[in-house]
């Protein structure tokens, strides 16, 4: 069996924006605890300076109910019409990349990966990859804190040929977190 | 593809030489700066609203102290949304410091380091700008590869990859 694995893909706006969204989710943790502080903590701050600081207690039991409520209810709620927007946005944007509609082909070998496109074509080591982050239909590479490259499972033959490439990628990149949530 | 080199000069990135152009690349988008004006407009809006407010005795100090609260707190955010990300995005990338090599050629443009090497044909940049301290080439709104001017030998190279550059791109800004 050869070592390196080859494929043939297309990337597609709809791509662009689940990997997107799935990436922004990976990083949204310590923007909604600090929602779920500041609003609850700017009520009770605004309940002391109006003169009813011998109500403490209320005043923290009710923030505590809309630290709660932020956390589980108005954070998911805005999460979802925030891509809601922002996936239009990013299509608006998308059809002038020169990365989306074009064929790729990829090698991935333990040398590294290797991608030649219409536009040009690109040969990389392990080494230039920090991460990995694999959800339900991607596999996302990261340089650092950025997103590098997406790659879509669906260019994979079979469950065979995705769990070759999760070992080559196991291998050779340390930080392996497998199904994110999109 | 062409293999006649007509350029060549190497350079390393460092963080905050990134964050710099990606801030440079951020003032560029004018969706942003219209949010900026609007937020501005609605800012004073408030204030003198509040002040007046509060002057006639309609509006309680406490709730225009909320106000302007609530004003500092969006305005930091936005603030910080432009200031922040771009030195978040390149945070423990392993292109931090290692050299880099830009070869130009007819048909495409070769970077390569000890990382790994792209080469992408010119067809591949929408657009490029010309800031004080840096060419940004841009594939997309998205995207950007900047390329220092402290690492070119003199003003004549740089003239050199600027008219290189205009000829290659079209949509080229100079700031």
């Amino acid at each position: 069996m050869s070592d390196t694995l080859s494929f043939k893909y297309t990337l597609t706006e709809d791509d662009v924006v689940r990997s997107n969204r799935a990436h922004a989710a990976g990083r949204q943790f310590w923007v909604r605890t600090a929602l779920a502080v500041a609003v609850p903590g700017m009520f009770v701050i605004g309940f002391v300076a109006d003169g009813d600081a011998n109500r403490i207690l209320i005043a923290l039991a009710v923030g505590a109910a809309l630290g709660f409520v932020t956390w589980f209810v108005v954070w998911p709620i805005f999460w979802t019409l925030f891509w809601l927007i922002f996936s239009r946005f990013l299509k608006l944007l998308l059809p002038r990349s020169p990365h989306i509609g074009v064929e790729y082909e990829l090698a991935a070998s333990p040398a590294g990966l290797a991608w030649n496109s219409p536009v040009g074509t690109a040969e990389q080591k392990w080494l230039a990859y920090t991460a990995i982050r694999e959800t339900a239909d991607y596999f996302l590479l990261y340089s650092g804190a950025a997103l590098c490259f997406t790659i879509p499972k669906r260019v994979f033959a079979d469950a065979q040929e995705a769990g070759r490439f999760r070992d080559l990628l196991r291998a050779h990149v340390p930080d392996f977190r497998g199904q994110a949530k999109e | 593809m062409t293999d006649i080199c007509r350029f060549t000069f190497r350079y390393t990135i460092k963080e905050e030489d990134f964050a710099r152009a990606l801030r440079a690349h951020t003032r560029t988008f004018k969706w942003l700066r219209a949010m900026w004006i609007v937020f501005g407009a609605f800012a004073a809006y408030a204030v003198l609203a509040g002040g007046v407010g509060v002057g006639q005795g309609t509006m309680t100090p406490n709730a225009f102290a909320s106000t302007l609260l609530v004003l500092a707190v969006g305005g930091v955010l936005m603030w910080g949304s432009y200031w922040f990300p771009p030195r978040w995005t390149m945070r423990g990338s392993p292109s931090l410091g290692v050299e880099e090599e830009i070869s130009l050629f007819d048909d495409r443009i070769v970077i390569q380091s000890r990382l790994g090497r792209d080469e992408l044909l010119w067809a591949h940049f929408r657009k490029a700008d010309e800031i004080a301290e840096f060419f940004l080439l841009h594939p997309h709104e998205g995207n950007v590869y900047p390329v220092p001017k402290q690492y070119f030998a003199n003003s004549a190279e740089l003239d050199w990859f600027r008219h290189w550059i205009r000829r290659h791109i079209p949509d080229f800004h100079q700031h």
